[in-house]
């Protein structure tokens, strides 16, 4: 592993192997591996929110699953990757506290994951790993050698996808 | 949440209630466990997430925190973290002296603890304001601080990138032990605030 890039909270970044990604503490948030095997180069994104459509005022892309994903295939695209090869892994989505009341929450991680899916079908990628629900954060690691993508949870063993 | 329209006026209220809810809170539980609590003078501060995370906690440090929504007049979240090793000390504050710590009466005594110091802040922040606040039941988490926070915050309708941060701070007589308190205000509850105070 070369060098290891950071995706902050609403971001994302494009690179190839041997570099790797990483992004912390995905909470409700989910973060979007792409890649492309025949020429090991990939992307990951850090969304917040399902959706930009409500926001008129200026927004910032990487926030949103529906700019962030297909900003995220043009460059893939730009630097001479075919859409038809990338594949997806997904992670994040979580309800990080369980009230008895559901009224109290409102399920923000789960409208993420069901907008990342929506996204990735429109776009025709497919998801062939994901982790995803549950009331744990997660940190997810994507090795852009062969595309293996680690779970970190608080206090629990990695998860490989 | 437009937070950069706040005059300094509102700015200075805010941290204000924040001292009289954070001063309350520290007496009530002052007087619970018969210890000096101290608490230091509220932040307020308008910050992205990349300068909370170098600033404050990184994204993926392991905290307790501790969540219960304010519901009645206003709507918004309170959120009490606090590293796991404090966590266990706070838990004990609140436990007759001798008495095993298990996990379960760790995370109950500190849920209590949390539930104490957000009724006491509330009670004090509605007798000045005259809205009516309570909390909800509180509900615990151990994880990564970055997914804590960030989820609170898009949970409380809070999507901007800058996210205006209320903070008071504890210390415990003796061993210090790191605690914060934060508090995130659906949108437009702080409108309806500084309106009702004539801001």
């Amino acid at each position: 592993m070369e060098n290891q890039w950071k995706v902050g909270i609403g971001d994302y970044k494009v690179t190839k192997d041997p570099d790797s990604l990483i992004t912390l503490g995905l909470g409700s948030c989910v973060g979007i591996a792409l890649y492309d095997r025949t020429r090991k180069i990939g992307g990951l994104s850090h969304i917040m929110l399902p959706d930009s459509t409500a926001f008129s005022r200026e927004v910032k892309p990487g926030k949103f699953a529906d700019l962030a994903i297909p900003l995220m295939v043009e460059e893939l695209t730009a630097q001479g990757t075919l859409k038809r090869n990338l594949v997806a892994k997904i992670a994040g989505g979580a309800s990080m506290f369980n009230f008895p009341d559901r009224k109290l929450s409102s399920d923000i991680g789960r409208r993420n994951v069901e907008a990342v899916e929506r996204v990735l079908t429109e776009l025709e990628i497919p998801i062939i790993g994901r982790h995803t629900g549950g009331s744990a954060g997660r940190t997810m690691v994507v090795d852009l050698a062969d595309f293996q993508v680690d779970i970190r949870m608080a206090a629990k063993n990695i998860i490989t996808l | 949440m437009n937070s950069q329209s706040y005059t300094a006026i509102q700015t200075d209220a805010l941290k204000e209630l924040a001292n009289i809810g954070g001063g309350n809170a520290a007496t009530a539980i002052a007087h619970l466990v018969s210890r000096i609590i101290h608490m230091n003078v509220p932040r307020i501060d308008i910050l992205d997430y990349a300068e909370v995370f170098s600033g404050i906690m990184a994204e993926d440090e392991d905290v307790v925190a501790v969540n219960l929504q304010m519901l009645g007049d206003g709507q918004g979240s309170f959120l009490f973290v606090t590293p796991p090793e404090h966590a266990r000390v706070l838990a004990k504050l609140m436990l007759p002296k001798g008495m095993p710590l298990v996990d379960e009466l760790e995370d109950s005594a500190l849920c209590e603890l949390v539930n104490i110091i957000v009724s006491s802040y509330l009670h004090a922040v509605s007798r000045l304001t005259d809205l009516l606040l309570i909390s909800s039941v509180p509900a615990l988490t151990r994880d990564m601080f970055g997914a804590v926070l960030s989820s609170t915050y898009l949970e409380s309708g809070q999507y901007d990138d800058q996210i205006m941060i209320i903070r008071n701070e504890f210390l415990y007589e003796g061993t210090r032990v790191d605690s914060a308190l934060y508090f995130i205000p659906r949108p437009g509850v702080l409108e309806g605030l500084f309106n009702k105070l004539g801001l």
